[in-house]
């Protein structure tokens, strides 16, 4: 005897419901390991603490100066569309991983 | 109580006519990483589109273009605003519109080329020290930039240096697009920029005009920023007026066009911007040693001709 149209209903349905909690499960089983893997290198690579700044710091830091016409938010404009001549050409010429906070030196270029 | 960590990167590139680095700390390693790349392309862009020793770029095309607007990007116009403006803050001694002066000085390729650069050391071009003054005409209050519209008005013929004034901007710009990670330190060939989240104040050596070591230790507050102008050694030989051995430099003395020589051998500002502290440290370098502490409004050294070294306190 063939299934009702009632029966394919339902089939439909619990079908429907087995997809998407599958990919509800899938969904949150990736956010897990990303989160999980995240942590480990967290933990796994850091070198150091970083100490939070004096609120007087960023306070003096702010009211040092004159009105500077080049600081609105830090950007000159959109970028974005200007392509960068010597991408992809090198990679850091450096890169390394230190403790220490080593002081900055100014000097003539 | 959690205590955050960090690890630090860094990344260095031959820009600029000199070194630039990145110094980026912050939690995540890949982020970090992230953030290096960006901010070398970044600079790259800065570089290419400003060097006058390229004819392609586009500095060089703006130069010797015979309208008197021309479209601009936004790094040309960044460019063209500070000159204007470092014009004004400096007096007029910081002086971008001074480029033929500069070339007729010998400054006429990247340094790396020139053949028989000047050894290091205090010797001046000129003798008898004297204040640098501004040109009367003050041809930088000529340029303006539009950044509506995008595009850079001057006289046609006047031709802009990029000089220092790219190097600040270029060190603030990559401090801004990196303000995500936890610490940045953007040093542009000697403007050193502080930024990031979580900025802190850092120790900086200034750095001996005439040898290996240091002359003072300054401490620079959390998101600003610091650069040194001097003339022991960005400097070149050529044969002088008398028919001896010269040797020239890069910074001019604007109201006669050749390299100034003031009793100050090198000037070190603090400012809240990279580009503020290029033009500060500039101008003080320029006005002598009478007149150089009152560009050091948030705090400098100086060192003299005989290599007296003098703070300047905020």
């Amino acid at each position: 005897m063939p299934p009702s149209p009632v029966d394919i209903r339902t089939r439909i349905r619990l079908w429907r419901r087995r997809v998407a909690g599958a990919g509800l499960g899938v969904f949150a089983a990736s956010w897990i390991a990303v989160f999980a893997v995240g942590q480990h290198g967290h933990a796994g690579t850091s070198t150091g603490s970083a100490a939070q700044p004096s609120p007087a710091q960023d306070a003096s830091a702010q009211a040092a100066g004159t009105q500077d016409p080049y600081t609105d938010g830090g950007a000159y404009g959109d970028y974005s569309g200007y392509s960068d001549p010597y991408a992809g050409q090198s990679q850091p010429s450096q890169s390394s991983q230190q403790q220490s906070q080593a002081p900055l030196v100014t000097r003539q270029s | 109580m959690s205590v955050a960590t960090h690890q630090r990167q860094e990344i260095h590139l031959e820009l600029f006519g000199g070194r630039a680095a990145v110094v980026v700390e912050h939690g995540d390693r890949i982020a970090a990483r992230a953030a290096l790349q960006r901010a070398a392309a970044r600079l790259r862009q800065w570089h290419a589109r400003l060097t006058r020793f390229e004819a392609g770029s586009e500095l060089s095309r703006l130069n010797r273009d015979p309208r008197a607007t021309v479209p601009a990007s936004p790094i040309l116009l960044a460019l063209a605003q500070a000159v204007s403006w470092a014009g004004a803050l400096s007096g007029g001694l910081v002086d971008a519109t001074q480029l033929g002066a500069l070339e007729r000085a010998g400054y006429d390729r990247s340094l790396r080329d020139i053949a028989d650069p000047a050894p290091t050391g205090p010797g001046a071009p000129s003798g008898i020290p004297r204040d640098a003054r501004p040109d009367p005409r003050c041809a930088w209050e000529r340029v303006r930039a539009d950044r509506v519209t995008g595009v850079v008005h001057r006289p046609p013929g006047l031709r802009l240096d990029s000089g220092g004034l790219a190097k600040g901007l270029a060190a603030d710009d990559v401090a801004a697009l990196l303000g995500e990670v936890d610490r940045v330190a953007v040093d542009c060939a000697g403007d050193l920029r502080l930024g990031g989240r979580l900025p802190t104040a850092r120790p900086v050596l200034v750095a001996d005009p005439l040898g290996d070591g240091h002359v003072a230790e300054l401490t620079l507050p959390a998101s600003s920023a610091v650069a040194t102008s001097g003339v022991t050694r960005r400097r070149w030989r050529r044969r002088g007026e008398l028919g001896d051995d010269d040797f020239a430099h890069h910074l001019l003395d604007p109201a006669t066009g050749r390299p100034a020589w003031t009793g100050v051998l090198q000037a070190t500002a603090l400012a809240p911007s990279a580009v503020e502290a290029e033009v500060r440290a500039k101008a003080a370098l320029l006005s002598g040693p009478e007149h150089a502490p009152g560009f050091l409004p948030h705090g400098g050294v100086l060192v003299l001709e005989g290599g007296r070294v003098l703070e300047v306190s905020s």
